[in-house]
C-alpha cells in the first residue's frame, strides 16, 4: 500500500550567528512497507524520529531525500491539489485525541469536517457517514451533539478515531494512539481498532513505544533508534527473542514494568 | 502496613455534594512502599493532594490524617506549607511544566532549600543543591546547577524534581505519576533510582499510577480506588498472583503482556461512574465481570473487610472468586 524507500530528513542546525554546522538528521535512510490488511510498528523512544516518519508518511512534511510510494506511485514531489485522493485515503489518528479536537465544534460538525472540505457531497450522504463513523467506533448516536470537554478521554480517542475513518481510508496511520490513556480504556481502543481493521481490511501504521503493545497489535515490527532502523522482523520475534543490543534494552526495561515479569 | 509514620482515619472529601474520597482509611509505616492505583477519575490524586493538604478551598474535607504521631494541620495554609517540601515530598507528572524557563535549576534547588532551612547559607545551600543532584545521578551536578531546564532532558527534570521534593530530607515521599510521561527505559531507570534512594534514606514512598505494572517491583502493598472508594488493600505479590477483588483483576488483565498474544485484550466493560454517582450497591457493580446483577451486589455497599491472608478487599464475592481460581 504504502512504502518509504530510504527516507532520510535532516535540519539544518542553526549556530548563533547563522552559521550552520552539520545538519541534524532526525531519519537515517530508513525503508519499510506496508501491506494491505495488515499492521507494521514502528518501535522507538522520544527523539528516536518515529512521529517524523509519520509525518512523512502522511506527506505532511517533506524527507530531504527518498521517496514515497502509494499504491505504486511516487507522491513524493507531488503538490497538495494531486493529493486529493491520497489524503482521503491516508488517514491519520494522533496521541491527543483532545489537542487534535476543535473545543467549540459539537462531534457531527468535527467528523464531517473533513468530508465538507472535500467538497462534493450531499448534507444527507454527510450525516449518514457521521452516524456510520459513530457506529464503528461504538458511540451512540446522540454524541453528534456533545462538545469535546464532556467526553472522557477514551471517548475522545473514538472520537478522533472516527473523523479517521470518515473519507472511507484504505490506510490508517496510529501515531501513538493510546498511549495517554487508562491501562482500562486503553485495552477498549486497542481491541476497537483491531475489530475495525477486521471489518474494513484496513492496513495500519502503528507508532509507539510500548513493546507489549506493539506485539499486541502488529504483524512486524521495526525498531528505531536516533532515526535509524536497527532491527526488524515479525512481531512475536522482534518481542520474544531480540537480536539488537538496543531492542534488548528496550525489552528490559519495558519487562521492569510489565506486572509479571 | 502497621501504621505510625501515616495514619489515615475515615477520609471524605467532596466537591459541591459530590463525594470523591469517601470513608477511607489507610495506614503506612516508616520505609514502606505503597502503591495507589486507579482510573483516572478515582479520586487517587485527589487523596494524594489531600495528604498535602493541597485540596482547593471549595473541598469539604471531613476525618483526620496523622503524621509522625501527630494530626496534619489541614486548612492552616502555614504550618501546613512548613510540613510539605520539608517532611512529606511530592514529585509529579510534568516534568516540564514543573520548572520555570527562566529560572536556573540552581535557582528552583535554592527555592526549594530555603524552604526546608530558612536559616541557609548561600553557600551551604549550593553545596546542599549539588548535593541533591548527586544523589539523582546528574553528572558534573556542581556545574549543571547553572544551567537551565531546557539543557535537560524529561527524564533529568524528573530526576532533578525528585532532587527539590529531597530537599527537606522528607520521611515521606508522594509521586503522582512520576513515569507516565516518560519513555520505558527512562521510566525504568527513574523508578530504580528511586528505588534505590527510598531504601537509602529509609524514606516511605505513596507511588500513585493508573498502570499496575508500575507498582510491581516498586511497592510492597497495593491499594485500589474505585470511584472515590477504597476496594482492596494488599500486597503486590498477592494482588499479582492472585487478584481478590474483580476489579484488580480487571486492570491487571487489561494489561497487554510480552510474553503472550491474545486475539482481544479483556476489557472491563462500561466507563467509570460520575464521583457520588454510585446508588446504594457496590459503585464496580454495573461493570464487573462477578456481580452484575447480582442482588447484593446492586443492593448492598461493600465493607472492606479483612480476609484469611490478611488482606481487605471491599466485595461480596471475594471469597467466591478465590474456590472459582482455586479449581481452576
Amino acid at each position: 500500500m504504502l512504502n518509504l524507500i530510504n527516507i532520510t530528513k535532516s535540519y539544518p542546525r542553526k549556530g548563533l550567528f547563522g552559521r550552520g554546522g552539520e545538519p541534524a538528521r532526525v531519519v537515517d535512510d530508513v525503508s519499510f512497507s506496508l501491506q494491505g490488511g495488515r499492521t507494521f510498528g514502528l518501535i522507538g523512544e522520544s527523539g528516536s524520529g518515529k512521529s517524523t516518519l509519520a509525518r512523512i508518511a502522511l506527506r505532511l512534511v517533506d524527507p530531504t531525500s527518498g521517496t514515497v510510494l502509494y499504491r505504486g506511485e511516487d507522491i513524493t514531489g507531488h503538490a497538495p491539489s494531486r493529493l486529493m485522493a491520497f489524503r482521503r485515503e491516508v488517514q491519520p489518528v494522533f496521541q491527543s485525541a483532545s489537542g487534535a479536537l476543535d473545543p467549540r465544534m459539537r462531534v457531527a460538525a468535527l467528523l464531517e469536517q473533513p468530508l465538507v472540505i472535500a467538497g462534493g457531497m450531499a448534507r444527507s450522504e454527510r450525516e449518514d457517514r457521521v452516524a456510520a463513523a459513530l457506529r464503528a467506533v461504538e458511540l451512540p448516536a446522540d454524541f453528534t451533539t456533545r462538545l469535546p470537554r464532556t467526553l472522557s478521554g477514551g471517548q475522545r480517542q473514538r472520537i478522533g478515531i472516527a473523523r479517521a475513518l470518515i473519507t472511507e481510508p484504505k490506510v490508517l496511520i496510529l501515531d501513538e494512539p493510546v498511549s495517554a490513556l487508562d491501562v482500562s480504556v486503553q485495552a477498549q481502543i486497542l481491541n476497537l481498532l483491531k475489530d475495525i481493521q477486521q471489518a474494513r481490511g484496513l492496513s495500519y501504521l502503528f507508532i509507539g513505544h510500548d513493546l507489549a503493545v506493539a506485539r499486541f497489535m502488529c504483524d512486524e515490527i521495526a525498531v528505531l533508534e536516533r532515526g535509524r532502523l536497527v532491527e526488524r522482523g515479525p512481531a512475536d520475534q522482534i518481542v520474544g527473542s531480540p537480536d539488537n543490543a538496543y531492542t534488548k534494552g528496550l525489552l528490559e526495561a519495558s519487562r521492569w514494568s510489565d506486572h509479571r515479569g | 502496613m502497621t501504621g505510625s509514620l501515616l495514619e489515615i482515619e475515615r477520609l471524605s472529601v467532596s466537591f459541591g455534594g459530590l463525594r470523591v474520597l469517601d470513608d477511607i482509611d489507610l495506614k503506612l509505616a516508616p520505609g514502606d512502599r505503597l502503591g495507589l492505583v486507579g482510573e483516572s477519575g478515582s479520586g487517587k490524586s485527589t487523596l494524594g493532594l489531600a495528604i498535602l493538604g493541597l485540596l482547593v478551598d471549595t473541598a469539604s474535607v471531613s476525618g483526620t490524617i496523622r503524621f509522625a504521631g501527630a494530626a496534619l494541620p489541614i486548612g492552616d495554609d502555614r504550618a501546613m506549607s512548613a510540613i510539605r517540601g520539608g517532611r512529606i515530598g511530592f514529585v509529579y507528572q510534568d516534568p516540564m511544566g514543573g520548572f520555570s524557563p527562566i529560572h536556573t535549576v540552581g535557582r528552583h534547588m535554592h527555592h526549594a532549600i530555603a524552604a526546608a532551612e530558612p536559616d541557609i547559607s548561600r553557600r551551604a545551600a549550593r553545596e546542599r543543591a549539588a548535593a541533591l543532584l548527586a544523589e539523582v545521578e546528574i553528572r558534573d551536578s556542581a556545574a549543571r546547577l547553572d544551567d537551565y531546564p531546557h539543557q535537560f532532558s524529561g527524564g533529568m527534570l524528573q530526576r532533578i524534581m525528585i532532587a527539590s521534593a529531597l530537599a527537606g530530607n522528607p520521611q515521606l515521599l508522594i509521586a503522582d505519576e512520576p513515569t507516565t510521561a516518560l519513555d520505558a527505559t527512562t521510566q525504568a531507570n527513574v523508578l530504580r533510582l528511586l528505588d534505590r534512594i527510598a531504601s537509602a534514606r529509609g524514606m516511605a514512598v505513596i507511588l500513585i499510577t493508573h498502570d499496575l505494572g508500575v507498582v510491581g517491583r516498586f511497592c510492597g502493598d497495593l491499594a485500589v480506588l474505585y470511584c472515590g472508594n477504597l476496594v482492596s488493600l494488599t500486597t503486590v505479590a498477592r494482588a499479582m498472583a492472585n487478584p481478590v477483588h474483580p476489579y484488580t483483576r480487571g486492570l491487571l488483565d487489561a494489561r497487554p503482556r510480552l510474553d503472550e498474544k491474545p486475539a482481544r485484550l479483556r476489557t472491563i466493560g462500561g466507563v467509570l461512574p460520575r464521583a457520588g454517582a454510585a446508588g446504594g450497591g457496590c459503585a464496580f457493580e454495573p461493570r464487573c465481570a462477578l456481580g452484575r446483577g447480582v442482588a447484593i451486589c446492586r443492593n448492598e455497599r461493600p465493607l472492606l473487610l479483612a480476609n484469611r491472608s490478611g488482606d481487605r478487599v471491599a466485595c461480596h464475592l471475594a471469597g467466591a472468586e478465590s474456590e472459582v481460581a482455586a479449581s481452576c
